[in-house]
């Protein structure tokens, strides 16, 4: 199904919030307000100035919000409208295994984030990683995971479901960010950003839900970290509480 | 034979005009604003042929290790996988269009820097500033500007010079600038050595002609900071051969230092607004009065 764009105000006069959710598709968490009404891709847009491509294609179909490549290989990122600070976001992932992903969070209009990566199976999903910035060592509250040495026990590859559907709770609080992840309602990581390392000191920004790249233009080359072109981000119930 | 004497005569007039109305190559405006003059030329555009994953580029993506990890361990699409990736990729082809620059026209040799900002507007909305670079912010392209006060900029710059000849590009003037001459979509991918960008970009601007010019003498057409142009935004792809007449974007061309080497080119079509600190712009001067 083709996204069905309906009137921003219309919205939100039946509504009082700025999604008129549809209730058979949202299973809200208590205190979180939809961010997709499960309906339309409302409140949300393709950035037109990433390198990850400009003009990807979103559609719902089942209360899913599918995220793929336009044209062949060339991705994007789809920002919420709004801009948020302090918040917690709930949603539900099943991204294809060896697509590239991911969740931004504070994102600037050409993606420029702190970014929770979603790179199942062999990846490092649910990592807190820097996306066109620059950030020092994390300090952990939380034991710290291991994402990167394959040959040991992850606790990520415990808790995802490859080829299934993901609970994500991402909070992110704080001009240096605090950032706490659980995965399908386990606890990931806490963790505390030594400074806040946005390019001009921003404390606020878009949410985005990155389709990586796959190939390059013109001329074409593989990209770094996709893999095939027609693969798909899949995402539902995405939902956020702000927080002070 | 008379007749034809005349035209002779005329034809030789005419050469002696034109050779006089020869337009210099390249002229410094009040404000130290280099130009460079872009003769009549066409180009083909909007070509694009996605490559398709081979089982080789999957074995060695598989292999990639990036930022101490195996990202993509593991991976080892099937026959079948690949044969429709590459099908895809033949189905998404598309042969463009070719374009047709009839006017010349002077175009900046660089990005409208800091300092000629200040010296037109008064002000400075840069993020890239002498607070962050005392030594040198002059010499970085001006951002975090919007395509209004792209326009003011030019306004004021025209009243300064009591003229109507300053503009924003069209996107294809400042595509064929870029292109330079070059045949084929994106002939060399100038990277390194000319754009400020990529995947070790260190994530600021640069001061203008750090890298090396194009074949026709421009700075910084890719990476740096993203430029304003006067088209419309068509919110496709690629540009169309004319841009819509109305829009709630405006094109930006040639990427910024946070495109990275896959796809930053001449070709990328995008659109405002962008990060903000990553937007500039450059000027075109019209050789002509009547263009």
């Amino acid at each position: 199904m083709q996204i069905r764009w309906t009137s921003f105000a219309l919205v939100l006069a039946l509504a009082g919030t700025p999604f008129a959710a549809d209730a058979t598709c949202i299973a809200q968490q208590p205190g979180f307000t939809p961010l997709f009404d499960g309906r339309t891709a409302q409140g949300w847009h393709w950035s037109r100035s990433t390198f990850h491509g400009q003009n990807a294609k979103a559609s719902v179909s089942n209360c899913v919000l599918i995220l793929e490549r336009n044209p062949f290989g060339q991705g994007g990122i789809f920002l919420t409208d709004h801009e948020y600070r302090n918040f917690e976001l709930y949603l539900e992932v099943n991204p294809e295994p060896y697509d590239n992903g991911g969740i931004f969070l504070r994102s600037t209009e050409g993606g420029s984030a702190y970014q929770i990566e979603l790179a199942p199976p062999s990846g490092v999903t649910g990592m807190l990683i820097p996306e066109l910035i620059s950030f020092g060592a994390p300090k952990y509250i939380s034991p710290e995971p291991n994402f990167l040495d394959l040959s040991k026990p992850r606790e990520i590859d415990q808790l995802w479901k490859n080829n299934d559907w993901n609970s994500m709770r991402i909070r992110i609080t704080g001009d240096a960010p605090h950032v706490t992840v659980w995965i399908n309602g386990t606890l990931l990581y806490e963790l505390q950003m030594p400074e806040n390392d946005s390019i001009a000191g921003e404390t606020t920004g878009h949410i985005g839900l990155q389709l990586h790249m796959s190939r390059g233009i013109p001329g074409g080359r593989p990209g770094l970290l996709g893999g095939l072109a027609e693969a798909k981000q899949r995402f539902r119930n995405i939902q956020i509480k702000e927080l002070p | 034979m008379k007749g034809r004497l005349k035209i002779l005569l005329s034809a030789a007039a005419l050469c002696l005009l034109s050779a006089a109305a020869e337009p210099p190559p390249r002229i410094t405006n009040s404000l130290g604003m280099e130009f460079a003059l872009v003769s009549p030329g066409e180009m083909r555009v909007g070509v694009y042929q996605p490559h398709p994953l081979t089982a080789e580029d999957a074995k060695r993506i598989e292999g990639t290790v990036f930022k101490g990890g195996q990202f993509m361990k593991g991976f080892n699409p099937t026959p079948a996988e690949l044969q429709s990736d590459a099908d895809g990729a033949a189905r998404a082809a598309l042969k463009g269009f070719i374009v047709n620059l009839p006017h010349p026209y002077y175009l900046g040799v660089t990005e409208v820097t800091q300092a000629q900002w200040k010296a037109v507007m008064g002000s400075n909305p840069s993020t890239f500033n002498s607070e962050r670079y005392p030594g040198d912010a002059d010499h970085r392209p001006v951002e975090s500007i919007n395509w209004q006060d792209a326009q003011e900029f030019i306004k004021r710059l025209n009243a300064l010079e009591h003229t109507t000849r300053y503009r924003l590009p069209t996107e294809w003037e400042w595509e064929y600038a870029a292109r330079a001459g070059g045949a084929g979509d994106n002939p060399s991918p100038p990277f390194g050595d000319q754009a400020v960008g990529g995947y070790n970009s260190t994530l600021h601007t640069e001061p203008v002609r750090t890298k090396k010019p194009n074949a026709w003498g421009f700075y910084d057409m890719l990476g740096n900071v993203w430029e304003w142009t006067a088209d419309f935004d068509n919110g496709a792809f690629f540009a169309d051969p004319v841009p819509p007449k109305a829009g709630k974007q405006h094109v930006i061309k040639g990427g910024s230092f946070l495109s990275n080497e896959g796809t930053m080119a001449p070709s990328v079509h995008a659109a405002g607004p962008a990060s903000g600190f990553d937007v500039g712009l450059r000027v075109l001067r019209a050789a002509e009065p009547a263009q």
